[in-house]
């Protein structure tokens, strides 16, 4: 499974891969982003507000998402993130280390 | 468009700083946004609205937290944190206009004239003089050691001063040709250096060449010439091929062998407000040169590397006694002296600049204290609300950050409004300052805004310390319980008094010495110099021995020249001398008929002028007795000499002079005495008036001085007229120039400038001190009217009258400011006698001085504690009852 420390929370390099990842499909907002992220999951992962805005402004700093405000699907006011160049290199990065890490602890795992 | 990582982030961080209140926004805009879809999640959910709003919440946790967190990160953290301060800090400052504003008037004196002053202290005493290696630079000169008198050096003598603990020595000697080449002919200023003078300064020309050995063992042989590089392109363009050409001085052709850097100076330059435009090979006539007895030159001389000032002094002081005993004639009484050449020059400028820096230093301290002062009523004011800050858990150490950070931005500002007032500080020290103070180089440069910002951060940090110890010792339950018995407050408030005591002493010590410099000044100023001084010009005229052998021709030179500026218009009367009053001296040793009030023996002279006819209606000397000059007094006719009254008191007291006779010496002719005239101050208001003679200019052979100096009086435009003379000169010798046309009274001027300067620059600044001084005591009294306002509406209600509460508020203050006199007082005493040598007529302790500055200091004190005091008297006792 997933990172995550004693609370259940995910940890944030990982939380930050995941937004990435849901952001390539399409620009959203962080409404939207947490829904996916719980969807996708199964609804196994929750992602906590207080982790969710921070860990975007840390993005959009960091030039790996873009933000714009635009109008949300229910006509209001919401501000959209999308994902950069960089944010698209970084994303493959990160997609690539997981796949090799997960795949080697499934068969640490598997090992009877 | 994507921009490098560092640079992106940078622009996200300034634009979180810049646009702090749309960032809010955004942020805020972006949680409610997420807010309300959760809550229409609910809602789609079936939860009631209310329900569905109440589950949002709970999920959604404190927006404000991560708000918060992001805003953090989008900022500049810790330097941001700071940017707050400083913004909190300007608010409350913009909050309490009157103590800004005082607070950066007094910044801004105190450091602007501490800046102004720093930069004239760089160059007259930090700055190493503009040679290499200037610490082994020493000057050296002669003194008589009876009279302890400090005088030139006998070149012949310098052989002898060449001490092993010397590399070299040069001596030099101040000049003026007149330069008749290429355009109006002008008398330059220079040196005549002898051997090694280039080498022991270290620098020399950058262009052509230093003088060969030949060329100053030989003087006259083939004349040589160095110039300025000042003259070279005032003059001569720059011209380049001007080297190995000659150029005409004193009549003379000199060939040019080289040219000086722009940046050259000779040491008489330093400190002068003259610069030297040429350099010949000195020649002195060969009786001169050669006799030890004749002190003529300046001498510079350069240490050997590991040679010491103490080594030179002492092998010096032993050639000094050889010499005597050798010469007992010439050298019995003379002995040479050294000093390191920085500290020489410096020498002269140090009185007027310890003087500068006392006062200075005064009002800087006074400043502090006041700052001070203000800072800890204003904290004082604040306990409560700092009390209420520090309870809440705002901590200590943010409290004492924002005191030192409002100290700080005071500072800041107050350096900045500072460098304009040392900007026009510096150029009215440049136009006061005396000549050896080397002001005209100061300039507000790097160093000077260094000082300035290093002093800044001083001031904030002294004047922010008792605030802060108030803080510091905040009790914050006791603060809040009641702020009158307040434990903490009390020992600061008794600090504050005590720094009011200093201010105030510091204040008078400065007035009364202002005070002094003034009434010297007023003094000086009443004195009647005993001639015109406002509507007569005068000038001098160098002629040249080459186009003027003797005294006969420039006797005819001199009175074709008063013909022709006689008839220009507006010109009431002319005049021609050796020396006109305040433009040196010249005197003659006499031999009276019949000497009474002289010791048989004792040479006696007398200050004496060769003069013109209309000498004494030129200059407006009232004729007392006998007759002044007429055209019949010229060479052949019988000696006449016209005396002042001095001379005739102290030759024939209590005869009648007239008629009398004296000589020039035992082979002079006698002379009689045709006229008495008033007495004068020659050498201007701070001279004695001495006794003097005055010989007809026309009986050449009798007193045979060079003729010299022009003085025209006139009711008329006296511009025009001193524009109109060197043109008349021109006229009647196309080579011969003129020197600076003058007013006798800008004469005059001149020479109160040092001490017109000290008195200006002291009482300026006694009076920024008392400005200061009485805003402390307003600003004391104010607070302490303030903090007892409830006292003093019960004593009002219980049927005090309002002139009893006047006495008993000022009562206080009264006490204080008679204890800051009394010190104050007690300072001057000691300090005003360093004034001694400014002083006129007026001495040091002067108790007029001293009662005025007392007396006019305690009313203004008083005046300054009543208007608060007033107003508390004004009171309305329920209200303030209410409120306390």
């Amino acid at each position: 499974m997933g990172k995550m420390d004693q609370d259940g929370e995910l940890v944030q390099g990982t939380l930050d891969m995941l937004i990435l990842r849901v952001v390539a499909r399409g620009e959203n907002h962080g409404f939207g982003i947490a829904q996916a992220i719980h969807l996708l999951s199964g609804e196994v992962l929750r992602v906590e507000e207080g982790s969710l805005y921070p860990a975007l402004h840390r993005l959009e700093l960091r030039g790996m998402l873009d933000a714009e405000w635009g109008v949300s699907e229910n006509n209001r006011r919401a501000r959209f993130y999308g994902l950069t160049a960089k944010g698209r290199r970084r994303l493959e990065q990160e997609s690539e280390s997981w796949a090799r890490l997960s795949s080697a602890i499934a068969r640490v795992m598997g090992t009877p | 468009v994507s921009l490098p990582g560092p640079l992106r982030a940078l622009g996200f961080r300034l634009r979180a700083l810049l646009g702090r209140d749309a960032l809010d926004r955004s942020l805020e805009q972006e949680m409610r946004f997420h807010l309300e879809s959760l809550i229409e999640e609910g809602r789609r959910a079936g939860l009631s609205e209310e329900e569905a709003r109440r589950d949002a919440r709970l999920r959604f946790g404190n927006p404000l937290s991560f708000r918060e967190a992001s805003r953090e990160l989008l900022s500049f953290g810790r330097l941001e944190s700071l940017a707050m301060e400083v913004r909190h800090a300007a608010r409350r400052l913009r909050r309490a206009p009157g103590f800004t504003a005082v607070a950066l008037v007094t910044l801004a004196l105190g450091l602007g004239v501490n800046s102004a002053l720093f930069a004239v202290l760089d160059v007259a005493l930090l700055r190493p003089l503009p040679y290499p290696e200037p610490d082994r630079l020493v000057a050296l000169w002669e003194i008589e050691i009876g009279r302890g008198e400090r005088g030139t050096v006998a070149l012949a003598n310098l052989g002898d001063y060449s001490v092993p603990a010397f590399e070299s020595l040069a001596a030099s000697t101040d000049m003026s040709l007149d330069l008749t080449d290429s355009g109006e002919p002008e008398t330059i200023l220079g040196q005549g250096v002898g051997p090694r003078f280039f080498e022991v300064l270290g620098v020399g020309p950058v262009r052509g060449r230093a003088f060969l050995e030949e060329e100053l063992r030989d003087p006259g042989a083939g004349k040589v010439v160095i110039l300025s590089h000042r003259l070279f392109s005032r003059r001569f363009a720059e011209d380049p091929g001007l080297l190995g050409r000659t150029v005409r001085l004193d009549g003379e052709p000199h060939r040019v062998v080289g040219v000086l850097g722009p940046d050259f100076r000779a040491p008489r330059d330093i400190g002068a407000r003259t610069s030297s435009d040429f350099i010949v090979p000195l020649a002195l006539p060969p009786e001169i040169a050669t006799n030890r007895g004749d002190h003529e030159v300046n001498v510079v001389g350069r240490l050997r590397p590991e040679a010491s000032l103490a080594q030179a002094r002492q092998q010096l002081e032993a050639v000094g006694q050889s010499l005597a005993q050798s010469f007992p004639d010439t050298n019995g009484e003379v002995r040479p002296r050294i000093a390191l050449l920085h500290d020489d020059l410096a020498r002269a400028a140090r009185p007027s600049l310890l003087l500068l820096v006392g006062a200075v230093g005064a009002a800087l301290l006074i400043a502090c204290l006041n700052l001070s002062n203000l800072l800890l009523v204003r904290s004082l004011a604040r306990t409560r609300e700092t009390a209420v800050r520090v309870a809440l858990g705002a901590g200590r150490a943010q409290a004492l950050r924002g005191i030192l950070v409002e100290a700080g931005l005071l500072a800041l500002v107050g350096s900045a409004l500072g460098l304009l007032v040392a900007h026009l500080g510096l150029r009215v020290a440049v136009a006061l300052a005396p000549a050896a103070v080397r002001a005209a180089e100061a300039r507000l440069d790097g160093r000077v805004l260094a000082f300035s910002l290093f002093l800044a951060g001083a001031v904030a940090l002294v004047s922010a310390l008792l605030p802060a110890r108030l803080v510091s010792h905040l009790r914050p339950h006791e603060s809040l319980r009641s702020l009158e018995r307040s434990l903490a407050a009390a020992p600061t408030l008794r600090f504050g008094r005590a720094l009011l005591v200093a201010e105030v002493a510091l204040s008078l010590v400065l007035l009364v010495g202002g005070g002094l410099l003034l009434r010297s000044l007023a003094r000086l100023h009443a004195v009647d110099v005993g001639f015109e001084t406002e509507r007569v010009l005068a000038t001098s005229v160098n002629l040249p021995e080459a186009r003027y052998p003797d005294e006969h021709a420039r006797l005819r030179f001199f009175v074709e020249l008063e013909r022709r500026v006689g008839a220009l218009p507006g010109v009431a009367a002319v005049a021609f001398a050796n020396r006109f009053p305040l433009r040196g001296g010249w005197s003659t040793g006499i031999e009276p008929d019949s000497p009474i009030g002289a010791s048989p023996g004792e040479h006696l002279s007398a200050d004496a002028q060769a003069v013109s006819l209309r000498y004494f209606e030129t200059l407006g000397i009232p004729l007392r007795r006998g007759r002044t000059f007429t055209a019949a007094d010229r060479e052949g006719a019988a000696p006449v000499a016209v005396v002042n009254e001095a001379f005739a008191a102290r030759y024939y007291p209590g005869e009648e002079a007239l008629g009398r006779r004296f000589r020039r010496g035992r082979s002079a002719p006698w002379v009689e005495i045709v006229g008495v005239v008033a007495d004068l101050r020659r050498n201007g208001q701070a001279a004695k008036q001495e006794p003097g003679i005055y010989f007809a200019a026309a009986q050449t052979s009798l007193y045979p001085v060079h003729l010299g100096e022009l003085a025209v009086r006139s009711g008329r435009d006296l511009r025009a007229l001193a524009a109109a003379l060197p043109r008349e000169v021109l006229r009647l010798d196309p080579e011969q120039p003129m020197n600076r046309v003058l007013t006798l009274r800008e004469s005059l001027e001149r020479d109160l400038l040092p001490r017109r300067f000290a008195g200006i620059l002291l009482s300026s600044f006694a009076g920024l001190a008392l400005v200061l001084a009485l805003v402390g005591v307003y600003g004391v009294t104010s607070y302490s009217v303030s903090r007892r306002t409830g006292e003093l509406g019960l004593r009002l209600a219980l049927g005090a009258t309002p002139a009893g509460l006047l006495r008993l508020i000022l009562g206080e203050t009264s006490r204080r400011l008679a204890l800051g006199v009394a010190l104050g007082v007690a300072g001057a005493l000691a300090l005003t006698r360093l004034l001694g040598g400014l002083l006129f007529e007026t001495t040091p302790t002067d108790p007029a001085t001293f009662l005025a500055t007392a007396a006019g200091f305690a009313a203004a004190g008083l005046l300054a504690a009543a208007v608060p005091a007033w107003r508390a008297t004004r009171l309305d006792p329920t209200v303030t009852l209410r409120a306390g």
